[in-house]
């Protein structure tokens, strides 16, 4: 027997046992279970929750946080934190309350992406030549933004009504254009991991950084073109919720950017680098939303909340474990 | 605990582990008897590192058992191997970088004072009498990211006499060393022998295991194949028991200069680290760098590579600057580098072959999109070519043994299509039958015109492989061999050698 | 022999074999450097800030975030993150006031000290068992104790009615006892990093743990008794606060959290873990304290405050990050 043949039939006998089982039961299956369980839970006591109306409110709200999350799972990805979200956030938001009124919406949209992309290249260029880890870098560089952020709006909330809700319509007034927007994002982040060469080297960069550059990976190049990736689809995702609120919030924060980073991890981001995919990132999103609307409905009061929501991340994450050290 | 009668003092019964894919080990009995030196052989993947972690306790077995002296274990861990007497030198060194040698070395049982408190004075003592009587020179209050490589795997060792030993488990302890040092361990190894230590050592080279060894046992795919004394069996035997068929010798025919086209090194320099290195390739040759650990030929070639910068250097090819400002550039240039230290330095350990494989060719490359059927038909033309044994071009590099790992990093090379290709140990932590392979591989290169620059710490090797040798000691390329003065004496002669 | 030259060429590169790495004493001079250039120019711009008055308020805004840093640090030191610090003190905080309330100071001490111990388990052994980056459970534990907080106290503040002023006054009519007990935190820590068993091993778990493993030392226990004192420490810190402050909310703790980080890791406490020292902590901690009362005294508008925060802390980042190692 040649040595391929040894393997492949020494690989055969010992794989069928276990291959069916744990290859279903994934990270991503145990998301859907939990799901599946919490909606099942939702709709004894609440019918609504199955309702057509309220599924679209679901991904309507995920939009928001899913755009984001996108940006901050390709960071991810690299091998890098993004603290920054929250700050971009916000202060794109603010901008937007700022121009628009005088300007604008066109205006308005558009400083907020640009914004969104001065902020990204500035975090990638701090961040790919300064020698310390990103986690403090991001932290420290979504203080100096909001402070940035706060100078200009001076703490105070803005209204935007009637300038633009097209992210609170729908088109051909069924499905709301906020979910167009996030699949467009789904859609083009996916065919990008899987289809470009940019996709390929970022999973390359983040598997092990050194290897990359020897391999002629121009690490910095990429790590700084993802940053200001992120950067715009932070600014894409405030776009979105303030049509939808007509309202530039205060402060969202900091509990905002490590909700994305979870829904992220949940998803099979792995927070070294060099692994995770859209289809999980999406349903870590959606679970948070799902689970966040299920409360919701179940009437559940706003201080259980945040237990439930640890609670659950706990289990996905117990559940999930184990089944990886099955393998 | 007591030696039973029989004077066994391990054993294993019907030792089973798998893993998704692959049977590590299946059935292997295997013993020990006081005092002696048990060698284990085999090729990467044949389960030697498996048995004896499951020994040291970090790996638990699916089924069997291990008898320590007389008793039966199921569940090991590393305190209970450790408390047993059995202490594990493991290929890597597994040490904490920014703490002392001395704390390294009693990591698992610190030493305290009289007054109860940890006694850092008292573990850089008691470290100190362990290096004399070991004829270490190494001063155990230094922390450890300060010591060369050769110095941390001499710690590692150390380390293992920290505590009272009744089993020593080596695994490939001579791979980085150099000989002096090599010489070292054997003397401290025949002298704990002695005192009725048992030894279990693992290696690739077997002409250690001819020099040490009482039995050897060939494990092959996870089975025992046989064991046998020493002093009944030779190499051809156990090379055929390793590989499972009849594999030639190779020579390598070496013409010098075989086809047109130079590539010259000049005055490559970097402060305290490289001092003027000159030498320069024709077509069709191996230029190899010989020289002890630590006399700068990895970072020789670093600098050639454009991985760290220099003070000094140009490099060209048929008169023409190719000198690279970085690895891009080298690349684009058709400069390949197969680095030491694979794990780290050449794979990306978590994602698959193709990518592997496929990475310097695509990025090279223009064009933003990816032509997946292209690319894996490539890749698998190479993986063919090069006889990588896994079960697909999917499989994650992790999964794979160190020879077909290495395969796929000659593989990422050939695929680019560099014509200069500098390798650093590429035949490191590979067993005998893909060490073959690859030299053949190289060989074949240079019948393709290919200009090929080796750094080996294997002196046989480099002695059959290279047309010329440069040889660095202390930074310098003290002397350059050419065709017939390239023998293992005189590439040892200069590594160590006296002033010149 | 040519083993020295050998040697020789080693020692180039490795630049000295003293015990002391140079670059802690590096981090710690500039730390020290920088406390002393900063309050001279703050003295510069108001004298009042070497007033007796004003160094106690800084002495007492320091003991509350010092003993929650050190707690913070010795988790980093052992290669792990802590997200749960502040929702810890809220909750620790919300508990003390009401059982202060409700059965006495003494007890509630007692009980809450008892708590914090059961919390820290808590923590220690969900990052030992679940195969999951304890950056992603610690944020889920955070979002349990945060709502732990808000059912308890129904989101209504709990004063404590002067009923505990110890920690109001001073020891010989001059020393605040707050600073007394972070002081006491320091030392004892300070001898446990540097002296005790205990400390060089988490060290070493923090360095490399896999070495730490294969030495016989059982990685799991002590990770749980690093997460457990750590939580202690933050009871502490919360039972300083709301002794000094006379209510507690829900939210109390929150705040400390980021800034525990920026000390910690100001102070040079590497995020990857096995390295840190008391000094530098101290020192980061003073330099946060520093800043924040230079900050109210010399009258800057508060919305500048981020931006400073973030830009001192990535100024001291970069520089001690130039020529050290990356994470």
């Amino acid at each position: 027997m040649s040595n391929k043949e040894q393997y492949a039939s020494v690989a055969n006998t010992s794989m069928t046992r276990t291959s069916k089982l744990s290859r279903f039961f994934n990270q991503k299956t145990v998301l859907v279970l939990i799901m599946i369980v919490v909606a099942i839970f939702v709709t004894i006591i609440n019918q609504n929750f199955l309702s057509l109306k309220n599924l679209f409110n679901i991904v309507s709200a995920v939009s928001v946080i899913g755009i984001a999350t996108i940006g901050a799972s390709m960071v991810l990805i690299t091998g890098e934190f993004d603290l920054t979200l929250g700050a971009v956030f916000s202060v794109t938001a603010w901008l937007m309350a700022l121009l628009t009124p005088t300007y604008g919406a066109t205006v308005g949209i558009s400083a907020a992406l640009v914004a969104g992309l001065v902020f990204g290249i500035v975090t990638g260029l701090v961040v790919t030549n300064v020698k310390a880890n990103s986690f403090i870098i991001t932290l420290a560089l979504g203080s100096v933004y909001t402070g940035i952020g706060l100078l200009l709006n001076r703490g105070a909330y803005s209204s935007m009504s009637g300038f633009f809700t097209i992210f609170k319509e729908k088109i051909f007034g069924v499905i709301p254009y906020s979910i167009i927007a996030l699949l467009v994002v789904l859609i083009a982040a996916a065919l990008v991991f899987k289809y470009t060469k940019f996709g390929r080297a970022i999973f390359l960069t983040g598997s092990n950084q050194h290897a990359a550059y020897l391999s002629g990976i121009k690490v910095k190049f990429y790590k700084v073109t993802v940053f200001a990736i992120a950067g715009v689809l932070y600014g894409l995702s405030s776009i979105v919720l303030v049509s939808q609120i007509s309202v530039a919030m205060n402060y969202i924060g900091a509990s905002y950017t490590l909700a994305a980073i979870a829904a992220a991890v949940l998803g099979g981001v792995v927070l070294g680098g060099g692994k995770g995919d859209v289809l999980g990132i999406f349903l870590g999103v959606l679970l948070f939303g799902l689970v966040s609307n299920a409360m919701i409905l179940m009437n559940i009061k706003p201080y259980w909340r945040g237990i439930v929501i640890g609670v659950i991340i706990l289990i996905a994450l117990s559940v999930s474990g184990y089944l990886e050290s099955k393998e | 605990m007591e030696i039973p009668d029989n004077n066994l003092v391990l054993q294993t019964k019907k030792i089973t582990k798998n893993y998704p894919g692959v049977k590590a080990l299946d059935n292997v009995d295997f013993d020990l008897y006081r005092g002696e030196v048990h060698c284990l052989v085999g090729k990467n993947g044949a389960g030697k590192s498996t048995l004896i972690e499951i020994l040291a306790g970090s790996i638990k077995p699916d089924s069997g058992i291990v008898e320590i002296l007389g008793e039966e274990y199921m569940q090991l861990n590393p305190t209970k191997s450790i408390a047993l007497g059995i202490e594990t030198i493991h290929q890597e060194n597994f040490l904490a970088e920014d703490l002392t040698v001395a704390e390294n070395i009693f990591l698992g049982n610190l030493k305290r004072n009289k007054a109860g408190f940890f006694s850092i004075s008292r573990c850089i003592k008691e470290a100190s009498e362990i290096f004399a009587s070991l004829q270490v020179n190494i001063d155990p209050s230094v922390l450890v990211n300060t010591l060369t490589p050769v110095e941390k795997k001499v710690i590692s060792i150390a380390k293992a006499f920290s505590e009272e030993v009744k089993i020593l488990i080596l695994d490939e302890p001579t791979a980085a060393l150099d000989e002096e040092v090599e010489n070292k361990l054997f003397k401290t190894v025949k002298k704990l022998l002695a005192k009725d230590v048992s030894v279990i050592y693992i290696s690739h080279n077997l002409e250690e295991i001819f020099l040490l060894g009482d039995r050897v046992t060939v494990l092959r795919d996870g089975r025992k194949v046989s064991t046998r004394y020493v002093k009944e069996v030779d190499e051809r035997k156990l090379i055929n028991d390793m590989i499972g068929e009849e594999k030639n010798e190779i020579t390598r025919d070496k013409k010098a200069g075989t086809k047109d086209g130079k590539l010259e090194a000049i005055n490559f320099s970097r402060r305290g680290v490289v001092k003027d290195v000159s030498f320069s390739v024709h077509r069709g040759e191996i230029f190899g760098i010989g020289g002890l650990v630590g006399s700068g030929r990895t970072e020789l070639v670093s600098l050639i590579f454009g991985v760290d910068k220099k003070d000094n250097g140009r490099l060209l090819l048929d008169g023409k600057d190719i000198t690279p400002k970085n690895p891009v550039d080298a690349i684009n240039k058709g400069i390949g580098f197969l680095a030491e230290d694979r794990k780290s330095n050449s794979l990306m350990l978590y994602r698959p072959i193709y990518e592997n494989i496929s990475v310097v060719d695509l990025i090279k490359r223009s064009g933003a999109f990816l032509k997946l059927k292209n690319e894996k038909k490539s890749v698998q033309d190479i993986s063919d070519k090069l006889n990588i044994v896994a079960p697909s071009i999917n499989q994650l590099v992790i999964r794979l043994s160190g020879g077909n790992q290495q395969k796929v990093v000659f593989g990422k090379w050939l695929l680019a299509n560099s014509d200069i290709l500098i390798l650093d140990e590429p035949t490191v932590g590979i067993d005998v039958g893909a060490k073959e392979e690859i030299y053949f591989l190289i060989d074949d290169l240079t019948k393709q015109g290919k200009i090929i620059i080796m750094i080996s710490s294997d002196t046989p090797e480099l002695a059959a492989l290279c047309d010329k040798v440069g040889i660095m000691r202390a930074g310098k390329m003290v002397k350059i061999l050419e065709l017939d003065e390239v023998t293992e004496e005189n590439i040892l002669k200069y590594s160590i050698g006296s002033q010149s | 022999m040519d083993n020295k030259s050998q040697n020789n060429v080693a020692v180039d590169i490795n630049k000295g074999r003293s015990r002391a790495a140079a670059l802690f004493r590096k981090q710690e001079v500039f730390l020290a450097i920088f406390i002393v250039v900063l309050g001279a120019v703050v003295a510069i711009v108001n004298p009042l800030f070497l007033s007796i008055q004003n160094f106690f308020n800084i002495v007492l805004a320091v003991s509350i975030t010092g003993i929650s840093t050190i707690g913070l640090s010795l988790v980093l030191i052992s290669g792990e993150f802590d997200l749960t610090l502040g929702a810890l003190m809220s909750v620790q905080a919300i508990l003390f006031a009401t059982f202060a309330t409700k059965i006495g100071t003494g007890i509630a001490i007692v009980l809450v000290l008892l708590l914090g111990i059961v919390f820290g388990l808590i923590n220690g052994l969900l990052v030992t068992r679940i195969k999951a980056h304890s950056f992603i459970i610690t944020l889920a534990l955070l979002s349990v104790y945060s709502g732990i907080a808000l059912v308890i106290s129904n989101g209504e503040w709990v004063s404590m009615k002067g009923i505990f002023p110890v920690f109001k006054g001073k020891l010989f009519e001059v020393i605040p006892n707050p600073a007394i007990v972070f002081v006491i935190v320091v030392i004892v820590f300070a001898i446990v990093l540097r002296y005790t068993k205990f400390g060089r091993i988490l060290y070493a778990i923090g360095g490399n743990v896999q070495s730490a493993y294969l030495s016989g030392l059982k990685v799991k226990n002590y990770k749980i008794l690093t997460f457990t004192l750590a939580a202690i420490l933050y009871t502490i810190a919360a039972i300083v606060l709301v002794s000094m402050i006379g209510t507690a909310l829900p939210t109390s703790g929150d705040v400390y959290m980021l800034e525990a980080f920026a000390a910690a890791v100001v102070g040079g406490v590497l995020l990857g873990g096995g390295k840190g020292s008391m000094l530098g902590i101290f020192l980061g901690i003073i330099v946060f304290g520093l800043i924040n009362n230079a900050l109210v005294i010399m009258n800057v508008d508060p919305f500048w405050r981020d931006v400073v925060v973030g830009s001192i802390i990535l100024a001291a980042v970069a520089i001690s990050g130039y020529g050290a190692s990356r994470k």
